[in-house]
């Protein structure tokens, strides 16, 4: 006696669809290299921008020259470096500083990339063609050269305006922050072509999808569908871009402070305690190795976040 | 003694939802030179089947549990790589469903051709392509050969199927296995990819498995067929009998479900509910949800393949106790 | 490809022009001249030497006479020599830096990509991409020193510092391992990580499946059926990657001591050394344009689904 009255295409449980943000955020999940990275840019960020707080406010500037080129332990935990500063303060604000610098450039390219990106996407054709090809001039031509030569001679503009103003009697000083905007301007400018591409990428592509043209047949009014379907779409890899934009940032910045066209001492950057360790490696190997050590472990960290985010965001490259 | 003897052949897939039992417990034989359909729906098995003879399953997650796999003298799943690797291509050949993606979109059309000779030692590269050349011509492209040193991607979707097949008779083997040749193709193009198929295997002896799931493909071209549906063979005959003499219930609703046979203006008849998920199979027959005669003990005894007439086979309870002959 | 090239050749030369022109223009954004630091120089002096160089003329003037004569053009800071002569004496040892690093770069990196392209997410893919990610976050500012620290000062297998190797006559000398290991590490990491990706795609193709299926080995399908397609990333990462060692080259060239141009740049950007900033700078600009065209002929000529246009 079969039951013929239940329908036998009925489902007992309707399945749960899962979405795309649902499924990736499963798979970062998984991801433990991901997580681990994820953790410690946390507690860095934590212990760079709060710990400060419970320090002294010299914290990183305090020169203590009888206590100079002290091994690590004790009162000076990771030493003391030529001028005998505390070097686990110095790190903590080259901590600050790098990240910073990271977060602001990468904003910079960010808003150059998507920019361009979206504009060169959106039009086509032509314009895209030429758009696209100086992106490919651009992205072969040592972009690094020309950034040196600007830290070189608007550094020195900064102090030439800094003297004009004491001339007249003016304490008014520039040059301090106008080398930190002018490193910012400089890196977010060379960092911009991947997520020039990237998104202009996307934004090709989605225009041409047949969803797209079904959303326009249905009447759905424009707003609707930039921002419910394509917005998103163009999201994902703008955020594991921006993720992986980040260490790259830091690293340009690192890179022009070890050849002293960065941040300017005394204030420290990851870069300039790198450079000023690895010129008294032979005395103080912990000025080299910590630094270095911490700001390999920082790019690790977000390297490990973007790739997973990748990863996730790509159901493709799921790895059942 | 059969040319292709396989026997309780179980694939499974390990995912992170559970285990597919993609092909559980599948045995039949090929004789020689004998065209041999596998029909069933998407999901149901065919395709897995086959590729697990040749061990083309993705190993993880894909993992061949038990069975055996004759052919010749070798069990194709319990022997080296190296022994695989001489009898793929060369012995066995396979050509696959999609034309587009199947051919190497970096190589010349003659290097792919001439490769499975190169392989397995059957000529020098000179002859080869001689070979080569021939073939091609074989199947039907036009001008062959001023187009043999062309790119896949200049070739049209019917053409690159072509190739594969000249690629796959080469050798000339025993036995072509066929994986729905003509589904990705246009209505026209599949009847001659068929019938280039049926000339190839009169001129060269080979066996066919030709594996589809639209039956008036199978009606024209095969000398037995298997029905498949959940990953088992559910019945089994020739092509006479199983157009004319269905037995199991999943095959009678095919019958009844092909369009031609049904008087006009009538409703389509559609078989009800969905195929099955393999990952949670019943302990039972895995038909009973669709089937309208099932019984209590359909669910609970899972049926083997049980004779019904002239090496005809079936695998339902039902069939089987109502059969008296033997 | 003659009118691909010949199209490559009109589109460089406005390039070039705008480099020059950008670099010209920055030099001159600093006040002041290259010899107002020379405190030995009194101001006669120092007017005659402006005269000299042709400092005194207008702008638009002096960058012209740049373009047209630059490698004849006398350096500032380096008396009675030539741009052009600067130029082909020192690139000659950066250009053997270059070519070792990238020689393992492109050894190492493609090896490791490959091994963990063909057991992915098992150790054999852990192990060649942790270390490529190791690669890629320790900057060779870092990894340069650390080298140095573990191979030179503490264990002596190699020397510190010194450039004999570079600009001697030998081939190959010791003193050139460490710093081509730390260039050519970075780029090694980046292209095992493409080769991985590159090989990965075209591995899970289907027509991986049909040369298995016509009895193909292993190796047989690594060496001719993948590795054409799947490193096809890795050659369009050539032009960046070039790019990258001439900037890597000019701290490397730094922290080994090394004579090559790299470091030269950098110190005649501080000197204010115009005539050699420019001559360095349209040097490794045509440099690169020039590398990047080979590297787009080598794209076409290995995909065939691309053609010149």
């Amino acid at each position: 006696m079969n039951d013929t009255s239940t329908r036998p295409d009925a489902p007992d449980t309707v399945e749960k669809g899962e979405s795309l943000w649902v499924g990736a955020w499963y798979r970062l999940r998984k991801n433990k290299m991901a997580l681990a990275g994820g953790i410690f840019i946390l507690l860095l960020a934590g212990l760079s921008f709060i710990g400060p707080f419970f320090l002294e406010g010299d914290y990183y500037t305090n020169t203590v020259l009888e206590e100079k080129l002290q091994s690590p332990g004790g009162k000076y935990p990771l030493g003391t470096d030529h001028l005998g500063r505390d070097q686990l303060g110095r790190i903590i604000k080259g901590g600050q500083i790098s990240l910073m610098v990271g977060m602001v450039a990468t904003l910079v390219s960010l808003t150059i990339g998507i920019g361009y990106g979206t504009v060169s996407g959106y039009f086509g054709g032509k314009v895209d063609s030429v758009m696209m090809r100086l992106v490919d001039i651009l992205y072969s031509l040592p972009f690094v050269i020309f950034v040196i030569l600007l830290m070189v001679f608007a550094k020195d503009l900064g102090d030439s305006i800094d003297e004009w103003f004491r001339a007249r009697g003016s304490e008014f000083s520039i040059s301090g922050q106008w080398n930190m905007l002018l490193l910012f301007v400089a890196i977010g400018a060379v960092e911009w072509l991947t997520m020039a591409r990237i998104v202009r990428g996307q934004v090709l592509s989605l225009r041409r999808q047949e969803f797209i043209e079904a959303c326009i047949s249905l009447g759905l009014p424009t707003r609707r569908i930039l921002f419910r379907h394509m917005v998103p779409n163009i999201l994902g890899p703008v955020i594991v871009y921006t993720t992986l934009t980040i260490p790259a940032v830091m690293l340009l910045e690192a890179f022009l402070s070890f050849l002293g066209l960065g941040v300017q001492p005394p204030t420290p950057s990851w870069g300039l305690l790198i450079k000023d360790g690895a010129d008294r490696m032979r005395e103080a190997w912990w000025m080299l190795v910590f630094p270095g050590i911490l700001f390999a472990t920082t790019l690790f960290s977000f390297n490990f976040v973007g790739d997973g985010l990748r990863d996730a965001l790509d159901p493709k490259t799921s790895k059942d | 003694m059969p040319l292709l003897d396989v026997n309780d052949l179980t694939t499974y897939f390990h995912t992170r939802n559970g285990v597919v039992r993609a092909v559980d417990g599948v045995s039949f034989q090929l004789e020689k030179g004998e065209t041999l359909g596998i029909v069933g729906e998407s999901g149901s098995g065919k395709s897995v089947t086959c590729m697990s003879m040749l061990g083309l399953i993705p190993q993880p997650p894909g993992r061949i549990e038990n069975g055996s796999a004759h052919f010749d003298g070798t069990d194709l799943l319990n022997c080296s790589q190296k022994e695989l690797q001489s009898i793929r291509g060369r012995r066995i050949a396979m050509i696959f469903q999609d034309p587009m993606t199947s051919l190497n979109p970096y190589l010349r059309i003659e290097d792919q051709l001439i490769e499975p000779l190169l392989i397995h030692g059957l000529a020098d590269k000179a002859s080869a392509k001689i070979q080569a050349l021939d073939m091609l011509d074989a199947v039907g492209i036009q001008d062959a050969a001023s187009r043999i040193r062309g790119y896949p991607h200049e070739f049209s979707g019917g053409m690159r199927q072509r190739v594969m097949i000249a690629m796959a008779l080469i050798t000339k083997p025993d036995v072509l296995i066929a994986d729905e040749p003509s589904t990705a193709l246009d209505v026209t193009v599949q009847a001659q990819i068929l019938e280039l198929i049926k000339k190839e295997q009169q001129e060269l002896g080979t066996a066919v498995i030709l594996i589809t799931h639209d039956l008036g493909v199978v009606s024209g071209f095969c000398d037995r067929i298997n029905v498949m549906y959940g990953g088992k063979i559910v019945e089994s005959g020739s092509t006479s009998d199983i157009f004319y003499d269905p037995q199991h219930p999943y095959n009678r609703a095919l019958q009844n479900s092909i369009p031609a046979l049904q008087a006009k203006g009538k409703e389509l008849y559609t078989i009800p509910g969905m195929p099955p998920d393999m990952s949670k199979p019943n302990a039972g027959c895995s038909f009973v949800p669709r089937c309208e005669h099932a019984t209590d003990l359909c669910t609970s005894e899972s049926p083997k393949l049980k004779n019904v007439g002239q090496a005809h086979t079936t695998a339902c309870l039902r069939v089987q106790s109502e059969n008296l002959k033997p | 490809m003659l009118k691909f090239i010949l199209r490559r050749i009109l589109e460089t030369i406005p390039v070039l022009l705008c480099v020059a022109a950008m670099t010209f223009f920055m030099c001159r954004l600093a006040p002041g001249g290259p010899f107002d630091e020379d405190k030995q120089v009194t101001a006669e002096v120092r007017e005659l030497l402006n005269k000299q160089f042709n400092l005194d003329q207008p702008l638009h003037k002096q960058f012209i006479q740049y373009i047209t004569h630059l490698p004849t053009l006398q350096s500032f800071k380096y008396p009675n020599r030539t741009v052009g002569e600067i130029i082909s004496q020192k690139f000659p040892v950066s250009a053997k830096l270059g070519f070792f690093s990238m020689c393992i770069a492109l050894g190492l990196g493609i090896l490791f990509g490959v091994i963990a392209s063909l057991r992915p997410n098992t150790y054999i893919d852990y192990v060649p991409s942790s270390l490529a990610m190791i690669g890629i976050c320790l900057p060779t500012f870092v990894m340069g020193p650390l080298l140095m620290l573990v191979f030179s000062l503490k264990l002596g297998w190699f020397p510190a510092t010194g450039w004999g190797g570079f600009s001697g006559d030998q081939f190959f000398a010791s003193d050139m391992v460490l710093p081509s290991v730390t260039l050519g590490f970075f780029y090694a990491a980046y292209i095992s990580r493409l080769t991985r990706g590159g090989m990965l795609d075209i591995l899970t193709q289907d027509y991986i499946r049909t040369a298995k299926a016509k009895g193909a080995s292993g190796l047989r399908v690594i060496l001719k059926h993948s590795l054409r397609g799947g490193l096809l990333p890795v050659i369009s990462f050539m032009g960046p990657a070039v790019a990258g060692l001439i900037a890597g080259s000019f701290v490397i060239e730094t922290i080994f001591a090394i004579p090559g141009l790299g470091q030269d740049f950098v110190k005649s950007a501080f000197n204010r050394d115009y005539t050699l900033v420019l001559g360095v700078v349209m040097f490794y600009a045509t440099l690169i344009i020039f590398l990047n065209l080979i590297v787009d002929i080598l794209q076409v000529t290995l995909n065939p689904k691309l053609k010149f246009d």
